[in-house]
């Protein structure tokens, strides 16, 4: 009972504090964020495992962390609502060559990250070039010449 | 990562509400409501539903910081909010413990009297304290320890001013409220109520 209990809170707990953080916080991957991450998993595995180390408790927790990760995604596929909720829905930064400056205010994101992923991307210097530029749901940000 | 660019949000909500009245600020205003509108080309947008997750972003980042103030103050042990002193009516005991623990932690607790020179103290740890916690060390090793109905009866020996000492060292098992005592047999009696978090 115990390793479904704790792999249930952790899930949650985890999905809650990644929800918060928002979707910028891993979707340009810094190799500091990547050092963050394993962080962050360290601290969990005592959480997850307890003082319990073995393998069968370590298989039960990985079964349930699957099988809430599975019901998840089985839930979203068949309620987009809760889908839209969970992971939320592209939202468009740049609309014809102008910034939506309110949209980025409150997605937290800077023109510079735009611009940075206009020039990785299409290779452009000015936002003019951009018809379209969507912060889309895993934080990257896809840029539509014009 | 988090806090980007919040200095011009009390502005925003300033002109969203058109309190200025102003035309830069109606225009501006204008410029807000034809933003949040939804698109529809090139992706489908539910930006209603968007503004609610960052709004839940931005209290959320509050809420973050508002627990880690609280851990530094001691909410989840350790501080000022958790540690405590108590001394008995009778001046003639003194507690020192955590009053909240977290599951499988271990934490000290100081157990001070004050009797009668070179005599022995028999201290009665409640019940309650040693279903939710167990002992993982105790300095010095007690003359005799003896488990009654009401808890353990620890007898140490004070010394020549009348004081003695035990450090003890509990390790937190159960989850939840834990309403104990520790007291003197035949003295003074301190309440301690503590709270483990799972």
């Amino acid at each position: 009972m115990d390793a479904v209990l704790r792999a249930g809170a952790i899930y949650l707990a985890l999905m809650v504090l990644f929800k918060i953080s928002g979707r910028r916080s891993l979707g340009e991957l810094t190799s500091f964020d990547f050092v963050l991450l394993m962080v962050i998993g360290e601290a969990t595995q005592q959480a997850l495992l307890g003082d319990d180390f073995s393998v069968t408790n370590a298989v039960l927790v990985i079964v349930t962390l699957m099988v809430i990760d599975i019901g998840f995604s089985l839930i979203k596929r068949r309620f987009k609502g809760v889908a839209k909720l969970i992971d939320g829905g592209p939202t468009i930064v740049v609309e014809n060559g102008v910034f939506l400056r309110h949209r980025m205010h409150e997605a937290r994101i800077q023109e510079d990250d735009i611009m940075e992923a206009a020039r990785i991307g299409q290779g452009f210097e000015r936002v003019d070039q951009i018809k379209y530029a969507i912060l889309e749901r895993n934080g990257k940000i896809s840029i539509i010449p014009v | 990562m988090l806090g980007a660019g919040r200095s011009i949000e009390s502005g925003m909500t300033g002109d969203s509400q058109g309190h200025d009245g102003s035309f830069t600020g109606a225009r501006r205003m204008g410029g807000l409501e034809h933003e949040m509108k939804d698109r529809e080309h090139p992706v489908a947008e539910d930006i209603q539903l968007q503004r609610k997750v960052w709004r839940f972003q931005r209290v959320g980042w509050y809420v973050l910081l508002a627990v880690v103030v609280l851990t530094l103050l001691g909410l989840f042990s350790r501080g000022p909010l958790s540690s405590l002193v108590t001394v008995s009516d009778q001046q003639d005991l003194t507690v020192q413990y955590e009053r909240f623990h977290r599951s499988g932690g271990s934490n000290s607790m100081i157990i001070r009297t004050q009797g009668k020179p070179d005599q022995a103290v028999t201290v009665l740890i409640g019940s309650a304290m040693l279903e939710g916690f167990s002992i993982d060390s105790i300095q010095p090793q007690p003359l005799t320890s003896a488990g009654t109905s009401d808890g353990l009866a620890l007898t140490l020996m004070a010394d020549k001013r009348g004081a003695a000492t035990l450090y003890l060292s509990w390790r937190s098992s159960g989850v939840g409220l834990f309403k104990s005592e520790v007291g003197i047999v035949a003295g003074g009696r301190i309440p301690v109520t503590q709270f483990i978090y799972p």
